[in-house]
C-alpha cells in the first residue's frame, strides 16, 4: 500500500492541530464528566421539583452503577451520533474542494488513502473512549465510589465495537455519497433502524444488539456476544471494501 | 523507461452525460520538450489532464503516459510525474516546508534528500523564510507553492495547468524561466491560454478548440502553416498607400499605424514585388519596408476561427 505511512502521519498531524481533536474527544469528556455529576444532583433537583405544588416523585438512593448507566446512555445516542455526523465526509470533504487532487497524483494509492483515514479516526476513537471512560470513572470515585469497574470496561468495549462498526459505515457513506450532509444524514438512518432491528427476536445474534447487550454487561449479567460482534466484524470488513472498491474507481 | 513520447492520446474522447468535453483528441508530446497545450476557456485542457494524472478515465480512446495508461494511476507512474493543478489546494494548516516534506515522503525520499530539495524549491518559489500557514497565502503564494510540490521529485514528467495565472509578473518571469530550464531534462507539458508564455518558453504547442486539436507543430512551423504574413511599410502618407492596396490579390488585411501601413498578406513574395510599385505609381517616399512573422496570437484566433 503506498504511501500508507506517509498519508497516516499525515492524518494523525491534522486530527492534533485542527478542530478535529476538540470534536468527539470533547463530545466524549463532556459524556464523562455528565454523567456522575448529573446523577450525584438528581436527588437535589428532584426534591427541589417535589417543592411544587401537586408534584410528587420519589427516587431511591443513587449509585455508582447509576453514573456508569448515565455515561453509557451519553456514549450510546450523543457519542454514537456525533461519530455519524463528524465523519460523514471523511472520504468525500477532501474531494470537494479539498487537498486531495494534489494528494491522488502522487504515489499514494487509493486503497492507502481510505484505510490511512479509517487508522487514524478509529484509534482517535479509541484513545479518546479509553481516557474519557478513566475520566467518567474517576469523577464517579470522587462522587459515589469506584463500583464496578470491570462491568463499566466490559460495557465500554461492547459500545466502542459498535462504535468503530459505525465508523466504517460513515467512510463507507462518505466514499459513495459526495454530499458529507447526506452521508451524515445517512448514517443516523441506519443507526435508527438498526436501534428499532435491535428491539425484534431474529436481531438478537446480530451487530444491532451490542448496545444493548453493553448495558446488560454493565448490570454484571452473562452476555453472549460471539455473534453479535462476528456479525460487526464481517459487515466492517465489507463496508471498507466496498468503500475502498468505490473510491479506487472513482473519477476526482 | 526511456520513452520517445512521454504523452501519447489517440483518438481519446471524454464525454459528461452530452456533452462531449474531448472529441476525438489525438496528441503526442516528444520527450525532453516544453509543450504548450493552448485552447480557449472550456476547450478541455484540463479534462486533458485530468486523463494525463490519472484522476479521470476516457470514455474510449488510449492514453498513454510515459508508457503506461493512467488510470487507475499505478503508484509507480505517479512517481516519475509533477503535476500542478489549475487552482491548487492544499492542507491550510501546514506550513510551505510542511506540505513539501508531507509531498517528499509519498514519493519515499530520503530525508537528507528531501530537506536539500525543500529548501532549493522554498528558494525558488519564494516563500524560504515564510513561518506562517498556507491558510493565510495570497492565491500567487498558493499558485509558487504549486509549483514547488510539483517538482519536489525531480519527475520526468512534469503537468501543469494555467502555471502562471494567479502570479505577478516577476513571479511570472521566474516560473517561465524555471520551465524553460527543465527543457532537455525533462519533458513539460504546459496547459495556458496567456500566448506570450507560450511563445517565450515552449518548442512546440497543440491548439485545442471545442474538445478537439486543431493544429500540433512547432510554433515557427505552425506560423509558417497558416500560410499568412505580416509586411509593415512606412510612407510619408500612409492613408493613400492603404486606400491604394485595399483589395488586391495578396492583401488580407490593411492596417493604419502611425506612421505605418500594416498589411497581412496571403502572398508574400507578390506583395513584395508589387508593393515598390505602387509607393511609386503614387509617388511617395518609402522609409521602411519589413516581412515580419505573424504573432503565436493570431495564428491562434486563425485558428480556432477557422474550425467555427
Amino acid at each position: 500500500m503506498s504511501g500508507f505511512a506517509a498519508f497516516a502521519r499525515k492524518e494523525f498531524a491534522e486530527i492534533a492541530r485542527t478542530w478535529r481533536i476538540w470534536v468527539l474527544p470533547g463530545v466524549l469528556v463532556f459524556a464523562a464528566l455528565s454523567a456522575p455529576a448529573l446523577t450525584a444532583l438528581l436527588p437535589t433537583l428532584v426534591e427541589r421539583l417535589g417543592e411544587t405544588p401537586g408534584f410528587s416523585i420519589e427516587i431511591g438512593e443513587v449509585t455508582a452503577l447509576d453514573a456508569y448507566g448515565e455515561y453509557l446512555g451519553n456514549l450510546r445516542e450523543l457519542v454514537a451520533l456525533a461519530v455519524l455526523i463528524a465523519y460523514g465526509g471523511l472520504i468525500s470533504g477532501e474531494l470537494r474542494g479539498g487537498p486531495a487532487v494534489l494528494v491522488l497524483t502522487k504515489p499514494l494509492s487509493r486503497p492507502a488513502y481510505v484505510l490511512a483515514k479509517l487508522a487514524a479516526q478509529a484509534l482517535l476513537l479509541i484513545v479518546a473512549t479509553a481516557a474519557a471512560t478513566a475520566l467518567c470513572i474517576a469523577v464517579t470515585a470522587a462522587l459515589f465510589e469506584v463500583g464496578p469497574v470491570a462491568d463499566v470496561i466490559a460495557a465500554v468495549g461492547l459500545w466502542l465495537a459498535y462504535a468503530l462498526w459505525l465508523l466504517c459505515l460513515a467512510l463507507a457513506l462518505s466514499a459513495f455519497l459526495p454530499a458529507p450532509a447526506a452521508a451524515s444524514a445517512a448514517g443516523v438512518g441506519v443507526y435508527v433502524l438498526l436501534a428499532v432491528l435491535s428491539q425484534f427476536g431474529f436481531a438478537r445474534p446480530t451487530l444491532a444488539r451490542l448496545p444493548t447487550l453493553a448495558g446488560e454487561a454493565l448490570a454484571g449479567g452473562a452476555v453472549d456476544v460471539a455473534w453479535p460482534l462476528l456479525t460487526a466484524l464481517a459487515t466492517a470488513a465489507a463496508l471498507v471494501g466496498l468503500a475502498v472498491a468505490r473510491f479506487g474507481r472513482r473519477e476526482i | 523507461m526511456a520513452t520517445e513520447h512521454p504523452i501519447e492520446l489517440e483518438g481519446v474522447v471524454k464525454t459528461f452525460g452530452d456533452v462531449h468535453a474531448l472529441d476525438g483528441v489525438t496528441l503526442s508530446v516528444p520527450a525532453g520538450s516544453v509543450f504548450g497545450f493552448l485552447g480557449p476557456n472550456g476547450s478541455g485542457k484540463t479534462t486533458t489532464l485530468r486523463l494525463l494524472t490519472g484522476l479521470a478515465r476516457p470514455t474510449s480512446g488510449r492514453v498513454s503516459v510515459l508508457g503506461r495508461r493512467p488510470f487507475p494511476a499505478p503508484p509507480a507512474l505517479l512517481s516519475r510525474i509533477g503535476y500542478l493543478p489549475d487552482v491548487p489546494r492544499f492542507y491550510e494548516w501546514m506550513t510551505a516546508a510542511e506540505f513539501l516534506r508531507f509531498s517528499g515522503r509519498l514519493f519515499g525520499l530520503e530525508r537528507s534528500v528531501l530537506e536539500e530539495r525543500i529548501r532549493a524549491l522554498l528558494e525558488l518559489a519564494g516563500l524560504a523564510g515564510v513561518t506562517s500557514k498556507i491558510g493565510g497565502y495570497s492565491r500567487g503564494m498558493k499558485q509558487r507553492l504549486g509549483v514547488a510540490q510539483a517538482l519536489v521529485n525531480a519527475p520526468d514528467l512534469l503537468l501543469l495547468d494555467e502555471p502562471t495565472s494567479a502570479l505577478d509578473p516577476l513571479g511570472r518571469k521566474e516560473i517561465l524561466d524555471m520551465i524553460a530550464g527543465l527543457r532537455g531534462r525533462a519533458t513539460v507539458f504546459f496547459s495556458t491560454h496567456i500566448l506570450a508564455d507560450v511563445e517565450r518558453t515552449c518548442d512546440t504547442v497543440a491548439i485545442l478548440d471545442r474538445g478537439r486539436v486543431a493544429a500540433q507543430a512547432p510554433i515557427d512551423e505552425l506560423r509558417r502553416r497558416t500560410g499568412r504574413h505580416r509586411v509593415l511599410v512606412g510612407v510619408d502618407d500612409p492613408a493613400r498607400l492603404a486606400a491604394a492596396v485595399e483589395g488586391r490579390a495578396w492583401s488580407t488585411e490593411v492596417e493604419l499605424a502611425g506612421p505605418f501601413v500594416r498589411l497581412t498578406v496571403g502572398d508574400l513574395a507578390a506583395a513584395q514585388r508589387e508593393l515598390p510599385a505602387v509607393v511609386a505609381e503614387l509617388g511617395l517616399a518609402l522609409t521602411r519596408l519589413e516581412a515580419d512573422e505573424l504573432s503565436l496570437e493570431e495564428v491562434f484566433v486563425d485558428l480556432v476561427r477557422g474550425g467555427r
